[in-house]
């Protein structure tokens, strides 16, 4: 139920919120003050009302004196005007009595009024009888009458002081009694206003805390993010009201933003990786074409006089020399047009035969060379320049010191998902650590000098490496010294 | 990478998560308090001023209640304390049967004659008068006023037979001289005088009749218990009529100033006489020559009892009196009639039981 309320309150809009704060205080205190108004209005009018009956009773009193003054007026000059003072003090003294002998109860004071009303009656009857007795001139009888009746007034007089001091006595005991209860009253409807007053202003100040926490809150949130420091947390509470739409969609917003940042960020690092790629790629191409430049000073001339080379020959018909020249142009050709293109794996093949058919004039024969080629992967593009270098390394590392008949072989053929271009000899093989080197670029061969076309196995790993876009694009294997090395490069089949 | 944003993500969400509990949770835990204790103060104010309400009200009843019969009580002034005692007793029996008896000495607070509040009384026209006062012309004259006009009248220990009123409230007067006589019995049992002389202090309203049979009483139980030959009693009686307050006093020191030789016995038959006889006693230095025996018992006079200037008192049963008085009369208003003579208990206090008496009335004042 609590739990029910509580998703309710929170749920609730902040025009309601306040409404409900705001009412439920102002009820409770016009409740309270409705109910304290009554009965303080109800204790004044029984304070005002102790007193009526003296001033009741003063009032009878004085109207007594009115008749018996009157009457003694009249017994003296028998006047009209003294009569008339007479009838109406008697008038008025009945409509006195009348509103005192209205009172229902029977209470002691009630009893001492009824003593008054009964000698009363007994004193306007005698008064009566002496008026009478006055017209009629019976002036024994008016003057006995006017005896009992001041016998009975004086009575009356008493009996109506008595009881007036008896009442008064008690009234004023009732009074203190009340105004003390009054007072007790007032200081409890001030304690307890005051109380709801505290109560109250705590709730608002709960309450508003709890509107203008969030919003603070907020407004710290987003001068941080103005400075631009987009990892904020926003401490908000963030409830189904209007602030919490806002603080909500703010944090939503501040999370946009944060993870837009850092995608542009990863797309910047990406972007920049990738120039990066491009420059060192640019860098190595540049690095082997000025060796390749090197190497050779002016192609063209080479070029031109291999081919008056191959064309004495013809002339001289000594075909082996024509196809040695013309080998070799080719090689030297394909060397510097391709070297900054990619090139066909069926490419690469053909130029390692024309290199392998140079290496065997040069050492006679002494290579011997072996092909397992996949026809299906021959047309996969790949990096130029990537197979010689391997046989290259594999003629000058591999196999060119050894007693025995040295062999290169080049596989190639496709493996899970990749085409692998294979070469292994059966040379001096490779030591691990060197491997390792080779593998991570830090390897400096002291062998490296002019019968290199200039392309170490790092360029080519380089290379490579930019165009799969992967670390893996060479694994050398050799199981030890004199059991010969296997290279092999791994082309992912769709690039 | 993407996993650890995942988490930092939802470490926050979680973060806000618990903050926003906190908040609200406060928010409403407070304001659900707040106004569970103004609904308690709202019911707490209801309570106390609907107490302090009743409290008020309970003001004005202690004294309001609805009475069905108005009696008055009318009684002279020279046995304060012994009227006091019976109008006490008189009014709280009155209270158990929702009358209201009135002194209306106590309230005109003028120093009214009990003729003058008698006469008030029947022009007042209550329902019931209980009259302890002198006796008159005037009296009688009134209180046949008031039994014609239908007003119960009930005389309190000296009868007023020759007026028409309803009943007397008291003690046998042959019961009392006989009683009166056991007590000079015991008071001159040593004595070697061949007269006892006797004197009577009695109030001067007092009717012959009702001072015969008194006197008759008396002598009557001294003959019968004096044992020793030839012995007589004299009973003289002295008249005291109340003039003004303090003539009674007056009259009895002048008596012992006058006379050279005391009474063997004065027996006083009013409580205000036993106490001026006994201080007369005492200031003249004639405790002693004299057996005092008074009327009723109050605590100064069982003190003298006690130190043996006074020799026995004897009281009438205040309580009773009260306490009958008020049931002749609701016994007239019931039935028209009561019986005329209602009496009531006496009792004596001598040296052996003052003490006891003394004690429990001193017990009963603590209580």
């Amino acid at each position: 139920m609590i739990n029910f309320m509580r998703k309710k309150w929170n749920n609730t809009s902040i025009q309601n919120k306040m409404m409900i704060t705001f009412l439920i205080p102002i009820i409770v205190i016009l409740v309270m003050n409705v109910f304290m108004y009554i009965n303080i209005n109800v204790m004044i009018n029984r304070i005002d009302a102790i007193y009526s009956n003296n001033i009741k009773l003063n009032e009878l009193a004085g109207y007594l004196t009115n008749i018996q003054n009157s009457t003694k007026e009249y017994l003296e000059n028998k006047g009209s005007v003294a009569l008339n003072n007479y009838y109406i003090a008697t008038q008025d003294y009945r409509d006195c009595m009348d509103v005192i002998d209205s009172n229902p109860d029977n209470t002691s004071f009630s009893m001492m009024e009824k003593n008054i009303l009964n000698q009363s009656e007994r004193y306007l009857e005698v008064i009566d009888d002496t008026i009478q007795a006055k017209r009629g001139r019976n002036v024994e009888k008016y003057r006995e009458y006017f005896d009992d009746a001041n016998v009975l007034y004086i009575d009356l007089q008493n009996c109506l002081t008595a009881l007036n001091n008896e009442q008064f006595k008690r009234n004023n005991a009732n009074y203190s009694q009340l105004l003390t209860s009054l007072r007790s009253m007032e200081i409890i409807t001030v304690s307890i206003l005051i109380l709801v007053g505290i109560i109250n202003v705590s709730m608002l100040f709960f309450i508003t805390r709890g509107m203008t926490q969030p919003l603070k809150n907020l407004s710290e949130a987003a001068l941080q993010v103005a400075d631009g420091k987009f990892d904020v947390t926003i401490d908000t509470d963030i409830d189904g009201d209007e602030i919490g739409v806002v603080a909500g969609a703010f944090d939503k917003m501040v999370g946009s933003i944060q993870e837009y940042i850092e995608e542009l960020k990863d797309s910047m690092l990406r972007e920049s990786e990738l120039k990066e790629h491009e420059l060192v790629m640019e860098s190595r191409m540049k690095e082997v074409q000025l060796r390749s430049l090197q190497a050779q000073i002016n192609p063209h001339f080479l070029f031109n006089t291999l081919n008056a080379g191959a064309q004495l020959a013809m002339m001289e018909e000594a075909d082996k020399t024509t196809e040695f020249i013309e080998n070799m142009a080719d090689f030297f050709r394909y060397n510097i047009k391709k070297i900054n293109l990619d090139a066909s794996i069926a490419e690469e093949i053909e130029m390692v035969d024309k290199y392998i058919y140079i290496l065997n004039v040069r050492f006679t024969g002494e290579i011997n060379f072996e092909k397992d080629i996949d026809e299906e992967v021959l047309s996969v593009r790949v990096p130029s320049m990537i197979l010689q270098p391997l046989i290259e390394n594999s003629v000058n590392y591999g196999i060119r010191d050894i007693d025995w008949e040295g062999k290169i072989r080049l596989r190639v053929y496709q493996s899970e998902g990749e085409v692998c271009l294979e070469v292994s000899d059966n040379g001096v093989g490779i030591e691990q650590d060197i491997i390792d080197k080779i593998l991570s670029g830090t390897y400096e061969n002291e062998k490296t000098g002019s019968s290199s076309n200039g392309i170490g196995l790092g360029n080519v790993i380089e290379r490579l490496q930019i165009f799969t876009g992967s670390d893996k694009v060479l694994s050398i294997e050799s199981e030890g010294k004199n059991k010969g090395s296997t290279f092999t490069i791994h082309i992912p089949m769709y690039l | 990478m993407n996993s650890e944003k995942v988490s930092e993500k939802k470490n926050k969400e979680k973060k806000n998560k618990e903050k926003k509990t906190t908040y609200a949770g406060q928010s409403f835990s407070f304001i659900m308090a707040a106004v569970v204790l103004m609904f308690v103060l709202l019911v707490a104010t209801v309570v106390i001023f609907t107490l302090m309400m009743r409290l008020s009200n309970s003001i004005d009843a202690i004294n309001d209640i609805d009475y069905n019969q108005h009696y008055v009580f009318i009684a002279d002034d020279r046995d304060q304390a012994l009227w006091k005692a019976v109008y006490e007793s008189a009014k709280e029996e009155a209270v158990t049967q929702d009358i209201y008896l009135e002194d209306l000495s106590d309230t005109l607070g003028v120093n009214y004659s009990t003729e003058d509040l008698l006469r008030i009384a029947v022009n007042s026209s209550v329902d019931g008068i209980i009259y302890g006062g002198a006796s008159s012309d005037g009296v009688v004259e009134l209180i046949n006023r008031a039994v014609d006009e239908g007003i119960g009248v009930t005389i309190l220990q000296k009868d007023m037979d020759y007026s028409a009123r309803q009943c007397f409230v008291g003690a046998n007067n042959y019961e009392l001289g006989r009683i009166y006589g056991s007590q000079i019995v015991a008071a001159t049992g040593s004595s070697v005088l061949p007269v006892t002389e006797v004197e009577l202090l009695i109030d001067g309203d007092i009717s012959e009749g009702a001072l015969n049979i008194l006197i008759m009483g008396i002598e009557e139980y001294v003959q019968e218990h004096d044992t020793r030959s030839g012995r007589e009693i004299n009973i003289t009686t002295t008249r005291i009529y109340s003039g003004d307050a303090f003539s009674v006093d007056e009259l009895i020191r002048g008596m012992f100033l006058e006379r050279s030789e005391l009474p063997e016995v004065i027996i006083c038959l009013n409580s205000m006489y036993t106490k001026s006889v006994y201080q007369a006693v005492v200031d003249y230095n004639k405790v002693g020559e004299t057996a005092i025996i008074g009327y009723y018992a109050d605590e100064a006079t069982l003190d003298a009892i006690v130190k043996k200037i006074l020799f026995s008192t004897i009281s009438i049963d205040t309580h009773e009196m009260g306490v009958l008085a008020i049931g002749a009369l609701d016994e007239f208003h019931e039935h028209g009639y009561t019986s005329s003579f209602v009496s009531v208990d006496i009792d004596v206090y001598d040296y052996d039981n003052a003490t006891k008496a003394l004690s429990d009335m001193e017990v009963a004042g603590d209580d």
